[in-house]
């Protein structure tokens, strides 16, 4: 008799978890973004965050911004509040990392190799990365309050995978974003929704100029 | 002779704080050439139409050396330079100059945003095909610069030039005050308009006779660069310069310029001008 009462409260259990645990079932989203001209938008940030408020917290991954042939990799990052990021230089020059913004300021002067340390990003926003050797060097790393984010390749498309089901607000932000203070934001239902697209006001691109000029050299 | 040996005491000191700098701290190593080509309607600085003559230049220069930082705002380049220089018609101004090149940039705070102070130091020798020009040359003197927004950048600067000939006819010192501003279009077109005051000696070349010029000289004598029957008269004069430049990225390490400037010289009753266009590739590595 045992055995058998057994049987029936797994078959209980096995209906109480089919039920109550349809929010635990992993939804997918793909989202594009393009420009007002209808281009594709790389480098820009795509996150989700729970309407319910409540997102898991940071898990503990390798998150690192490279600086190799004198530039920052990736150009733009992306991490949950409370991630630490590693900053490995794998120039043969020295570099000088900085951030004035305020989601994170901090500096490590001068430095060759990876430093023992990592940065923790305690605060959601925009973390604008510079170089104070090499002037054109400069990065983005967004810090984002939930695990689930992902960035745009060339064709501008992104993938949100593993988010349980449920109702989301998806921003986009890219560094060329126009209006910074307000992304621009949809409201998406997991797993009904598979699809998504943004379209950003972009300003243009301004970067400083790394190649030489006939007009001084400000920043030797 | 002196000059020779201070130029050349300056380039082994130099050379010994490159040596001692690279020892002790780590830097970037300086490769900056430039090949350019240039054309001057008024080579001869002369305020007569009929005396004017324009050439052709066509030049290499290079700028190799090392900077670093010597603290957190304070950054050493030296430099050892090298520019060769031929003109397509008046062969006399054709020359080499081998020189050393010193600057300590401070700047106040952290970035490309952040204000600098730069002094600089250089030293060198000029090897002209006319001996009479041969001597050499040293420039020291201040800039002061901040970016202003993204794109756009201002220098100010001050700079004491002396240029030393083998025959007093030759030397000459100034005192020179700059201004520029460059305008980033894009990451890769870049236009640049600047303005400069020079004040001391320069060289015009007139046929002879001159009477109204002879008061002014300090210095003059016969030099026939431009032909028969030419002076060379050495005299103090305020010369504007207004620049306008255009530079193009082609890859990271290599740029297309071009660069027009208009030179208004003048003292007293002597006024004259004159047109340079330059056009020229970059390399930085």
């Amino acid at each position: 008799m045992a055995p058998h009462r057994s049987f029936s409260s797994l078959l209980v259990a096995l209906c109480l978890w089919c039920c109550c645990s349809s929010s635990a079932i992993a939804a997918e989203i793909a989202v594009t973004v393009r420009d007002s001209r209808g281009a594709p938008v790389r480098d820009a940030v795509i996150y989700a965050l729970p309407v319910t408020g409540k997102a898991p917290p940071a898990r503990r991954q390798k998150v690192e911004v490279q600086q190799r042939d004198q530039q920052f990799l990736p150009y733009v990052s992306v991490v949950q509040t409370g991630s630490a990021v590693l900053f490995p230089n794998n120039d043969d020059v020295k570099h000088h990392v900085y951030s004035f913004s305020p989601a994170k300021k901090f500096e490590l002067p001068l430095y060759a190799g990876t430093p023992a340390e990592p940065i923790v990003f305690d605060k959601p926003g925009v973390v604008t990365l510079g170089c104070n050797i090499h002037d054109w060097m400069i990065a983005y790393v967004l810090v984002v309050p939930t695990p689930w984010f992902a960035v745009t390749g060339a064709d501008g498309a992104a993938q949100l995978r593993n988010l349980p089901a449920g109702a989301y607000d998806i921003e986009a932000w890219q560094p060329r974003l126009r209006n910074q203070a307000q992304p621009p934001r949809q409201r998406v239902n997991l797993p009904a929704q598979s699809s998504t697209a943004f379209q950003l006001d972009l300003k243009p691109e301004v970067r400083l100029r790394r190649s030489p000029t006939d007009s001084g050299d400000g920043y030797r | 002779m002196n000059r020779l040996r201070l130029t050349r005491s300056v380039a082994i000191g130099l050379a010994a704080v490159l040596l001692a700098a690279t020892r002790t701290v780590s830097g970037d190593i300086v490769r900056d050439f430039r090949a350019e080509v240039s054309y001057d309607d008024n080579v001869s600085n002369s305020d007569r139409g009929a005396d004017q003559r324009d050439d052709f230049s066509f030049a290499a220069l290079a700028h190799v050396g090392w900077f670093g930082e010597l603290a957190r705002n304070l950054r050493l380049t030296l430099t050892a330079d090298a520019e060769a220089r031929a003109f397509t018609e008046y062969s006399d101004f054709n020359h080499i100059i081998i020189g050393a090149t010193g600057s300590l940039r401070y700047r106040i705070g952290l970035g490309a945003m952040a204000p600098f102070v730069r002094v600089e130091a250089s030293g060198g020798y000029a090897n002209f095909q006319q001996d009479l020009q041969d001597g050499a040359r040293y420039r020291a003197g201040l800039t002061i610069g901040k970016r202003v927004i993204d794109r756009l950048a201002l220098e100010g600067s001050y700079f004491f030039d002396d240029i030393g000939g083998s025959v007093r006819l030759f030397d000459r010192c100034s005192h020179l005050l700059a201004a520029s501003a460059r305008w980033d279009f894009s990451e890769k077109t870049q236009v640049s308009f600047d303005y400069e005051f020079r004040d001391g000696a320069v060289i015009s070349y007139a046929r002879r006779p001159r009477p109204d010029i002879v008061p002014l000289v300090n210095t003059q004598g016969p030099v026939e660069t431009f032909g028969p029957g030419y002076e060379a008269y050495n005299f103090d004069a305020v010369t504007h310069t207004l620049g306008l430049g255009v530079s193009q990225a082609l890859t990271q390490s290599l740029s297309v310029n071009f660069r027009y400037e208009w030179q208004h010289t003048s003292r007293a009753h002597l006024t004259y001008t004159g047109n340079v266009l330059r056009l020229s590739a970059r390399a930085s590595f």
